[in-house]
């Protein structure tokens, strides 16, 4: 029998687990243990209760090496706003497909080229689709290549600027040293993730089992600083653990928040030293200040979060593609609407939902004809379950190495 | 979108700088923290063509001994410990070519 591509990625998932495990067993077993023990001390005033991660890296390395199966019943992983591009509202992709028939050349990371559009504009349901169309759209690694390539040709272009505050601090460097030429505008569509965290966690505490401990995306502390956490610690009175993207890091930053809990604590903590401070990148986040303004801006799915987005400041409006081509900012009522009929990314994108529980999953919607957001970019929660799966396979070679 | 892959400096060119994941192909990227903190040979953390963070020497054969710890047989945690051991490698030889 030939393998389809889900086995094929649950036998991948086996052996990740295995070669991981097996030879890091003693320290994964002692992990695993506190886990479990924790969560016993926790389970009566807590009943089931959710660790969120806020990270395409973590959720990959979480579903990748099964460490779901890992977890004691009733402690629940899962996904946060993580995914940049699940979470940028149709109409921006719908304006960047305008500008391309309007024969602005649209310049674009790779996994926005394939996001669907809600709305077809000139026939052409994504940016892919717009270039087979006749737009000039071209996919590049970053700005810099774009920088070099609107230079060559001197035709009006655009730069789709999505991301969090990572891209943040190279595109403030581009605008402030003046480093895109006139014909290069720049859509900046820059997400803060602080606020987006905020407001998922205080949506899920309405639910049966709420966010009881955070682990907080890596690289993006690395330029805003652990402290940019504090704020979420204090106010949710939740923990905080900044970690790296290993499988022994998520289970030590889970093993964290859980010994912060039965302490009744809850502090923000940096298990990723290798390259996080609590400060974070000083001249990063000044740049960041001088070239944007932090604006109320719409999530996908989620709706408008204050000051949770980046446009680009007065003093360098020259740059700026909403500008230069009058593209309009979105009403608070299109949010209702943003997203494709029974396509549950709207709770995936919080993790409301299981990419299992949306009835497109793995039927209509698949990696290679993705319908909902979360199935398009690399990090987007759907994309990843149905790349490595979670479909009990896991659990069983848990038993066998005795990891449970 | 906080894919972040490991590359060494090859040249700083003012705000750009030249990478290499360690495939031997020069990349250029954008760098987003203060540029007077690389210089050649520097390893560091390239996030959709943006310089995100300096890691140290240290810190970078910590990983790496980590992966050998954990990858005893050919795969994906070992393609990422010979991606480590590439740049590694480059790093030591860039610096000694000054």
């Amino acid at each position: 029998m030939v393998m389809g591509k889900e086995e094929k990625s649950g036998t991948r998932q086996i052996e990740g687990l295995e070669r991981v495990f097996r030879n890091n067993a003693e320290l994964a077993k002692m992990l695993v243990g506190y886990i479990g023990k924790f969560y016993n001390r926790l389970k009566n005033d807590f009943g089931t209760f959710k660790i969120m991660d806020f990270c395409g890296t973590h959720e990959w390395t979480i579903t990748h090496y099964g460490l779901r199966s890992l977890m004691p019943e009733g402690l629940e992983l899962v996904a946060g706003p993580g995914c940049p591009v699940c979470v940028t509202p149709s109409h921006y992709i719908q304006s960047a497909l305008k500008l391309g028939f309007e024969g602005v050349v649209v310049y674009t990371y790779g996994d926005v080229f394939r996001l669907p559009s809600l709305k077809r504009v000139n026939g052409a349901g994504s940016l892919a689709e717009a270039k087979a169309l006749g737009a000039d759209v071209r996919i590049v690694t970053g700005i810099a290549d774009a920088i070099a390539d609107a230079r060559s040709h001197g035709k009006d272009a655009v730069f789709l600027g999505i991301g969090f505050e990572t891209v943040a601090s190279g595109y403030a460097q581009a605008l402030i040293r003046g480093l895109l030429p006139d014909n290069l505008k720049l859509m900046s569509l820059v997400k803060l993730t602080p606020p987006a965290m905020l407001a998922t966690v205080e949506i899920l505490a309405k639910e049966r089992s709420a966010v009881k401990g955070i682990i907080a995306p890596g690289h993006v502390s690395t330029i805003t600083g652990a402290k940019a956490w504090k704020p979420v610690a204090d106010r949710l009175g939740i923990p905080v653990v900044v970690t790296g993207f290993e499988p022994i890091d998520v289970l030590i930053a889970i093993a964290e928040a859980l010994k912060q809990l039965v302490r009744n604590e809850a502090k923000v903590s940096i298990e990723y030293t290798r390259a996080v401070s609590w400060e974070g990148d000083l001249k990063a986040q000044e740049m960041i200040a001088e070239a944007f303004r932090v604006v109320e801006d719409a999530w996908r799915g989620i709706g408008f979060l204050p000051e949770s987005g980046l446009r680009i400041s007065e003093s360098y409006s020259s740059c700026d593609a909403f500008r230069e081509y009058g593209i309009p900012e979105i009403a608070p009522e299109y949010c209702q609407e943003d997203l494709p009929k029974g396509c549950k990314c709207a709770e995936i994108v919080i993790g409301k939902e299981k990419p299992t529980n949306c009835p497109l999953f793995m039927k209509k919607c698949r990696p290679s004809s993705p319908v909902g957001p979360c199935m398009v970019s690399l990090e987007g929660t759907c994309a990843i379950w149905a790349r490595f799966g979670a479909d009990g396979l896991a659990d069983r070679i848990a038993e066998d190495l005795d990891l449970r | 979108m906080c894919w972040g892959v490991p590359a060494v400096v090859k040249e700083i060119e003012g705000e750009f700088a030249e990478i290499d994941y360690g495939d031997g192909v020069p990349r250029r990227v954008i760098v987003g923290i203060a540029e007077e903190r690389l210089k050649k040979g520097d390893l560091v953390i390239v996030h959709a063509g943006v310089v995100i963070t300096k890691l140290s020497y240290e810190d970078a054969s910590k990983t790496a001994e980590m992966l050998r710890d954990i990858a005893a047989t050919a795969g994906e945690a070992s393609e990422l410990l010979e991606h480590y051991k590439r740049i590694l490698r480059l790093s030591k030889d860039l610096e000694a070519e000054g």
